[in-house]
This record gives structure tokens, C-alpha cells and sequence, in this order.
């Protein structure tokens, strides 16, 4: 009898031991979570400061400097007329220059 | 030799072993109960008579702090960005927490570059405050020097910050927001409620040093960001308008310069720029305090500002009495040889230059006043007053643009004589740029009046857009010809180009006095309006150049301000991939494939 109180109080202090295992891998994957939330805020604004960035450098003026710059003759393509219907479709099948 | 064990003895024994284990059984279970029972009871302590000690010691071990969303581009019509936000810092001090301001201060202006005396006043101005600002938007260097220094009572927060990465270009029109993240002019403000984001809540729970273990995902509330907005500006049609704008001021040292180009099939506002000289005797027409602060805060002309169309008006005119019946292209007029007109109520009407007996179409090409006004007296009040309703002037556009101007126009009861002949030659009347690009895609459509906007049109989207007929068809084939031989004859040869076919008309009109009433004698406001391709218009441009000085390179509207609407049309139609339509234009172009 003595045997089976040892094994149930045993047995109770192993659940209990099992929950607080549980109980601190579960702080420890909020808190992981939480860091990882926080390295994806940084990433995100990282990603934001390099979307500005991009923005500023191919702003027309700075196009306009270095197509100067590289001293070649750029001429103009003209455009293939679109019709409005056409633009309506022209994510499912690509257009075909008229002129060739 | 052995005892014989007796078996009373061992029932006593097993009967003494049996009340022993009952009773240890029991006094674990009452003591458990017991433990129990107390940890009950404290909870119930807890919940109903807490100490007052402790909710403060659970509320100080969690923190709430803002997870700042992004406020919506500002995009052009393909999809460039014109302003963007990003997450900065600014640097804020809690002068309960510091040990001794002036140490502080001189740490920080050793880290941060900036004066010490300035931050120790900052910080003593609101010395029973827990949170002083000490600087905006911290460098990168700034803020990583901040943060190894580790500095007690020093913080930094983060902000949102308002990028344009296009500098000064479209800055009168695009706006500017204020330190709360809020649009206070232009298109920041127009579209504020759609742009603003709604920022996020993040509740954590601290350690003792107060370091954030995490946070508590019931807790959590996601922001969203604000909405992009896309314009129906082209950041490079606008490139191309401000240079030649900035360029033409310099030339003709103006006092000011502004231009709007349209699409005339959507009514989409493609650009929009307003340019001003600081030259001294032109500021008295444009107090503008705020452009000086910050050209994002200047007024736009474009929308606000009204002027004297000059000659550009006659088209109008024109086509109305011609569409009427009142006079036909081909008629011949009195007009005068050498002498100002007389009109039946003595008006003397003077002419730049004069022909003699012209046609109708001609007093249009040539741009006659005298022409003009024997038109104008064959047609009646109501009939002149229609003229200026139907082209949409002396009523806003309705584009959404804050700000914008009616302009002005003569009342009914107090039109006159000299109103009835001084409106058909573009006087006693202003308009804004806005009114007249849209007036003028009249002629360059099938007679019907876009509604103007400023948002890009989604071709996909069948939206309704209102549209009203102001002029058959054939008027406005037979007006758009005879202002494709402005251009070739008239007032508008030196704005020809050599690669698309223009139809357009000049204007130049007598500044205002600002004060008194009447005109300065040798001032003027000199404008050019026009569309292309002549055969299939795409755009209207307008330019305006406002009080040019004569001395340099003249003053006539088809003079320095036909040239600026031609080069505008030329790179725009360029750039959007229009074929050139002038039969001769030999000139570079590259085959598609």
C-alpha cells in the first residue's frame, strides 16, 4: 500500500514536472514568436527604406542624367495602338505589333 | 529451536501495520486538502481584497506600445512613386528619470552633433514633463551612437516618416503632410482619409531590468495600412513640363510660368506645374507667403489663381456664332484697313495688325479683334453668356482640388455693351489654367466636355463619367481646322513643330493693376493653348507666362508661350509613343521589334 502512495505521489509529481516543461516551452515559443515578430518589423522597415531608396533613384530626373551619361542615341519606339477592349485583355494573351 | 509464531500475533501486527497506513493516508490527504484549501482561499483573497500594492506591480510588468502601419503611396499614373513613408526616430528625454540635465545635454550633443545650451533649454522649458523632445528624425549613425551609449531617462521612438523621392518635382500639387503624419496641402490632404493607415497595439510583458519577453498575442491588434492612391499625374510628362517652365522663365524673365497638360479621351490631369520668379515687381501679383516656407505649401496657380484668357477665348466664341448660323467661315467681314473699328455703340476696337476685308475663318487665324466684335453685336447677350456657361467657365471644375477658383465673369444684370464685345476677344473675363484645358478639349473631342480627374482612369473600369455636348461635330472639325491654320498662318507659326500637327491659339491680354482697377499699359499675360495630333488629338496643353519682360524676347502669346505648349507636346507625345504626323518629319525613330 505504502508502494502505491510512493508511486501515485511519484506519478503526480511527474505530471506536474510534464506541465511545467510544457508551461516553459510554451513562453519560450511566445517569446520566440515575439522575436521573430520583431526581426520581421526590422525586415519590413528595412524593405521600406530600400523601396524609398529605389524610388529616389529612378525618379525621371536621374534617368534623364544617366541616359545622358551614357552618350547613346536613344530614340523613340512608337506605340502600338491599344484599343480599350485590348487593354482589357491584354493579361490573357500578349499583343502582336500590327506593323510586323 | 524455534518459537512457534502464534497466529494471533500476526493479525495484530497486520491489524497495527493496516491503522498505521489509514491513518498516514489520511493525514496526507488533510494536509493536501489543507494546501489546497489555503491556495483557494488566497485566491479568493486576491480576487475580492487584492493588496493595493500589487496591481500596480502587475501593471508595471507589462507595457503597450503602438505598431505604427504605413501610411498609402502616392503613386503616378504608372505606378512611380511620388511619396512613401518609412520608420525613423526621434529622440525624446524624461527629465523625472535623468540624474543631471546638464550632463545629459552635453552627452547628447556630443552624440548627436548638435548644441548643448539648445538641448538644456529644451529640456528645462519642460522640466515637470516625462517626455521632452529633443530631436526629429535621427540619422542612422545618430541613432546606433544613441543606443550603444545606453544613456538612463534617453529614448528613442520611433515615427513614420514622409518620403518624396522626387525632390521638388510636382511639389506645389502633391502637398506635404504635418508632424502628426497628417496631409496638410495638395493631394496629401485631398486624399488624407484614404492614405491614413490604422495603427496596431502590441501589449508585452517586461522582466525586472523592464526588457520585453513578449508579447501577448490575445492582446495583439494587427494595423493595416492606408490605401495607395494613384494619380493621374505622370511624373514625367511633369519632368518635362517643369524644366521647359523653368527654362522659359529664365528666358523671358518672367514673373511667373504655368502650364496643365490633359488627356483629352479621360479628362486625366497628366500634369500640372507652376512656376514662379522671385523678380522684383511681379510679388505684388502673387503674395504666396507659405511657397516661401516650403514650395509643398505654395498655392497652385493652376486651380487658385484666374486670369485673362486674351485672344485664346475667340475659339469659343468662334465656334458658338459659327455652329448658330450668325456668321459663316467664308463670309465676308467690314474689318478695318489701318483704323480701330467703331462698333455701333462708338467702341473703338484696335486690331495688332490690320487686314483690311477678311473672312470669318480668318479673324479667327489672324486673331482679330474687329472681326470679333461685328460677330459679337449680331449675336445677343444671352446668346455671349451661353458662351461662357456651356465651355464650363464661371464655375469650378468640380476636380476635387482644394482650393480651386470659379474665376470671374460678368453678372447677367451687369452685362454691357463693352462686356458683350470685350468677352468675344477674351477681356472682362478670367479663367483658371484648369478651365481652359478642359474648355479647349472640346475641340479636340468629339464636341462633348470631359469631366476632369485626377486619379488614374482604369480602362478595364466602365466607370460613369459625365460628359455633355457642347458642340456638333462638325463645328468642331471645322473650328479644330481653322486653328490647325493658326498655327501655319496665324499667330501661332513660331510654335509650330516639325513633328506633330498642332491646333492652337495665342493670347495675350494686359496685366491687371492689382489695386485701382484698369491695366498696365506694358504688362502683360501671355498664353498658349493648343492639342495634338491634329488628326487624332491625345493631349491639350496650356501654357501661360505671366508678365515676361518685353525687353528680352517680346511679349505675344504665339511668341513665348506657343513655343513652350509646342515643346511640351512634342516630348509628351514622344514619350507616350505618339507617332509623329507631320507629313515632312523626317527625323530618328526606332522600329518596335
Amino acid at each position: 500500500m505504502f508502494a502505491k502512495l510512493i508511486l501515485i505521489i511519484l506519478a503526480a509529481g511527474a505530471i506536474a514536472s510534464s506541465l511545467l516543461v510544457l508551461r516553459q516551452q510554451k513562453v519560450e515559443t511566445i517569446h520566440e514568436i515575439s522575436r521573430a515578430y520583431q526581426r520581421q518589423r526590422v525586415s519590413e522597415q528595412t524593405l521600406w527604406l530600400l523601396q524609398a531608396e529605389i524610388a529616389r533613384r529612378v525618379r525621371p530626373e536621374a534617368l534623364n542624367e544617366k541616359l545622358r551619361e551614357s552618350e547613346l542615341n536613344w530614340l523613340p519606339i512608337p506605340a502600338i495602338p491599344v484599343t480599350l477592349d485590348q487593354h482589357a485583355i491584354a493579361g490573357a494573351e500578349s499583343l502582336t505589333n500590327p506593323g510586323e | 529451536m524455534d518459537h512457534p509464531v502464534r497466529h494471533s500475533d500476526v493479525d495484530e501486527r497486520h491489524t497495527s501495520q493496516s491503522r498505521r497506513i489509514v491513518r498516514w493516508t489520511g493525514t496526507y490527504i488533510a494536509l493536501i486538502l489543507l494546501v489546497f484549501g489555503v491556495l483557494i482561499g488566497r485566491v479568493v483573497q486576491l480576487k475580492l481584497n487584492p493588496d493595493p500594492r500589487l496591481p500596480k506591480a502587475v501593471e508595471s510588468s507589462t507595457s503597450s506600445r503602438t505598431e505604427l502601419a504605413r501610411r498609402g503611396h502616392l503613386l503616378d499614373r504608372n505606378g512611380r512613386v511620388i511619396a512613401t513613408t518609412t520608420i525613423g526616430y526621434r529622440l525624446f528625454v524624461d527629465p523625472k528619470v535623468v540624474e543631471d540635465i546638464s550632463t545629459i545635454a552635453s552627452d547628447l550633443a556630443r552624440l548627436l552633433r548638435i548644441d548643448a545650451v539648445d538641448i538644456d533649454k529644451k529640456i528645462h522649458k519642460r522640466i515637470d514633463s516625462r517626455y521632452v523632445v529633443v530631436a526629429n528624425r535621427l540619422d542612422d549613425s545618430q541613432i546606433d551612437s544613441i543606443r550603444d551609449a545606453n544613456i538612463k531617462g534617453v529614448g528613442l521612438e520611433a515615427i513614420p516618416i514622409r518620403h518624396y523621392p522626387n525632390d521638388a518635382l510636382a511639389a506645389g500639387v502633391v502637398g506635404l503632410v504635418g508632424v502628426e503624419h497628417t496631409g496638410l496641402a495638395g493631394y496629401e490632404y485631398l486624399f488624407d482619409e484614404t492614405l491614413e493607415p490604422t495603427h496596431g497595439k502590441l501589449t508585452y510583458l517586461r522582466d525586472v531590468r523592464r526588457q520585453a519577453l513578449w508579447f501577448d498575442p490575445e492582446e495583439y491588434r494587427p494595423g493595416s495600412d492606408g490605401n495607395d492612391v494613384r494619380l493621374s499625374i505622370d511624373l514625367v510628362i511633369q519632368e518635362i513640363a517643369e524644366s521647359r517652365l523653368r527654362q522659359a522663365v529664365l528666358e523671358h524673365n518672367a514673373g511667373g510660368a504655368r502650364t496643365v497638360v490633359i488627356d483629352v479621351q479621360t479628362g486625366e490631369i497628366l500634369a500640372m506645374a507652376d512656376v514662379l520668379n522671385p523678380r522684383e515687381g511681379w510679388d505684388e501679383f502673387t503674395s504666396d507667403p507659405m511657397r516661401a516656407k516650403d514650395p509643398r505649401l505654395a498655392r497652385n496657380r493652376c486651380v487658385t489663381d484666374p486670369y485673362e484668357p486674351g485672344s485664346t477665348f475667340k475659339g469659343f466664341v468662334w465656334s458658338v456664332a459659327t455652329e448658330e448660323g450668325l456668321a459663316d467661315p467664308d463670309e465676308i467681314l467690314d474689318t478695318p484697313d489701318g483704323v480701330p473699328h467703331v462698333t455701333s455703340k462708338g467702341r473703338r476696337i484696335r486690331d495688332a495688325f490690320y487686314y483690311g476685308k477678311s473672312t470669318w475663318r480668318k479673324v479667327l487665324i489672324k486673331s482679330m479683334n474687329s472681326g470679333m466684335a461685328i460677330v459679337a453685336e449680331r449675336m445677343s447677350d444671352q446668346l455671349m453668356q451661353s458662351v461662357v456657361d456651356r465651355f464650363g467657365f464661371g464655375r469650378k471644375t468640380y476636380c476635387g482640388l482644394p482650393g480651386e477658383s470659379a474665376g470671374i465673369v460678368t453678372s447677367a444684370s451687369k452685362w454691357s455693351h463693352y462686356t458683350q464685345t470685350s468677352v468675344a476677344m477674351g477681356h472682362e473675363i478670367a479663367v483658371t489654367p484648369l478651365q481652359m484645358v478642359r474648355a479647349f478639349s472640346v475641340f479636340a473631342r468629339d464636341g462633348t466636355i470631359p469631366s476632369l480627374r485626377i486619379t488614374a482612369a482604369d480602362p478595364t473600369n466602365n466607370e460613369f463619367r459625365l460628359e455633355h455636348r457642347v458642340l456638333s461635330e462638325a463645328t468642331v472639325q471645322l473650328t479644330r481646322d481653322v486653328m490647325r491654320q493658326v498655327m501655319t498662318d496665324g499667330s501661332g507659326r513660331k510654335a509650330q513643330s516639325l513633328k506633330y500637327q498642332l491646333f492652337g491659339k495665342s493670347g495675350t491680354a494686359q496685366l491687371p493693376k492689382k489695386e485701382g482697377g484698369g491695366y498696365h499699359e506694358d504688362r502683360y499675360v501671355s498664353s498658349f493653348i493648343a492639342g495634338a495630333p491634329y488628326t487624332n488629338p491625345r493631349i491639350v496643353v496650356v501654357a501661360i507666362m505671366d508678365d515676361p519682360d518685353k525687353n528680352f524676347n517680346g511679349h505675344y502669346g504665339g511668341e513665348i508661350s506657343g513655343p513652350i505648349a509646342r515643346d511640351i507636346i512634342d516630348a509628351t507625345l514622344d514619350y507616350l509613343g505618339v507617332p509623329p504626323d507631320q507629313p515632312d518629319y523626317q527625323g530618328p525613330i526606332a522600329s518596335a521589334d
